[in-house]
């Protein structure tokens, strides 16, 4: 049996079953929260604790569905190639948000961890939970964070943002899809990403163009903060 | 079988401006009436991504190769060495599927749970109190900076009709 858990097939298809009554389940409650991924996530953990199956089990599968992150990223290039005129018209106002944003993510981050209490490398670790992972952890690594901290702050943070993301754009009342798109990317990286594609083409190109810039900023300003 | 996110795009790629009108054409009448084979989008795209990865060890500073990989994506587009007709259905997939591919990574938490040092509560709320600071932050600055934007255009062109008005009645 152990044998069979560990064969990459396990950890796809309970991935694949957790989506899919996650989608069930979203789609039956209409709610903006019942998040299809947010869903999975807590089903597979919540199998894994249950039936005591290790983590690495799951991965031999997992690391085959990870593998997809990277072309998924690319092939938004496409998306933001058929916005082209909307990037240069708003080319401006793209690097202002993906500043502004990036540089509140990081100062309001250092001030809640100082006003938590919380030690130094902690404090560090958070500093760069807005940017994709690769991002995060090399920038980590450099300001003296914890690695792992980092990846589960950035995973948290780019959940999150994605099951928030249409409350927010409520909350803040804003209904132009360029400046949506931006927000969603700049606040949760490549898993805000999925849901900006998934709420127009528009704020999916634009949710893509913000990861990287935002993930290119936040390197400039911590490394500004360090000198 | 056409995708549906990717589909409508670029069959109207001049929503935005009349200087796509004959690109469109271009693009239409050159484009391939059969897309290339599945297998072979699926390798153009990953051969993206092999590029990606090689440019990222070669950056100094560090940038995933996944961004990379959607800059060179981008610039094969803008080149027109590659057409979006060439990997529309890989594309759609991808895209269609990317929030499920984030599952592992979700799941993976579980492995890093034990280095938040007990601080998870509050390092939850941290990550709260930020995100709606930033996503908020974001918008606003985007808001603003485009209505200022639109304002200037405006002022600029209202400046334009004047002038040109002036000269026409000289």
């Amino acid at each position: 049996m152990r044998e069979t858990l560990a064969s990459p097939f396990f950890g796809i298809t309970l991935s694949v079953l957790a989506y899919e009554l996650g989608v069930a389940i979203a789609r039956r409650t209409g709610h903006p929260l019942a998040n299809p991924l947010l869903i999975a996530i807590a089903l597979c953990i919540a199998v894994l604790e249950f039936w005591g199956i290790p983590l690495s089990s799951y991965d031999a599968g997992g690391s085959l569905i990870s593998i997809f992150l990277g072309p998924a990223t690319a092939v938004i290039a496409i998306s933001i190639y058929s916005q082209l005129a909307k990037l240069k018209k708003y080319l401006l106002p793209i690097l202002a948000g993906t500043l502004v944003g990036s540089a509140v993510s990081i100062a309001s981050a250092y001030y809640l961890c100082e006003l938590f209490g919380l030690d130094r490398e902690l404090t560090r670790s958070m500093l760069v939970k807005s940017v994709s992972t690769p991002f995060a952890l090399a920038i980590s690594k450099n300001i003296g964070g914890i690695p792992a901290v980092s990846v589960a702050a950035v995973v948290v943070t780019g959940i999150l943002g994605a099951v928030a993301a249409p409350v927010l754009i409520k909350l803040y009342r804003v209904r132009d899809p360029v400046a949506q798109g931006i927000a969603i990317g700049t606040s949760s990286h490549a898993v805000g990403t999925s849901k900006a594609v998934e709420l127009g083409e528009i704020q999916g190109a634009m949710s893509g163009i913000a990861l990287g810039l935002a993930g290119i900023e936040t390197v400039i300003l911590t490394l500004l903060l360090k000198l | 079988m056409r995708g549906i996110t990717l589909g409508s795009t670029s069959e109207e790629p001049s929503r935005d401006g009349g200087s796509h009108a004959s690109e469109s054409r271009t693009r239409k009448a050159a484009g391939p009436k059969n897309p290339p084979k599945l297998m072979l989008q699926i390798g153009l795209v990953f051969g993206v991504c092999l590029a990606g990865q090689l440019a990222s060890a070669l950056m100094p500073i560090a940038v995933p190769g996944s961004v990379l990989s959607m800059l060179i994506l981008f610039a094969l587009l803008v080149l027109k060495v590659l057409k979006v007709d060439h990997l529309r259905q890989k594309a759609d997939f991808l895209l269609q599927n990317m929030a499920f591919f984030f599952v592992p990574a979700g799941v993976g938490i579980l492995a890093n749970l034990g280095a938040v040092k007990g601080a998870a509560l509050p390092l939850l709320a941290v990550i709260l109190v930020t995100s709606v600071l930033t996503f908020g932050s974001a918008a606003l600055t985007v808001k603003a900076v485009m209505a200022a934007q639109d304002g200037f255009r405006r002022s600029r062109a209202a400046r334009m009709r004047r002038s040109r008005k002036a000269q026409a009645d000289a």
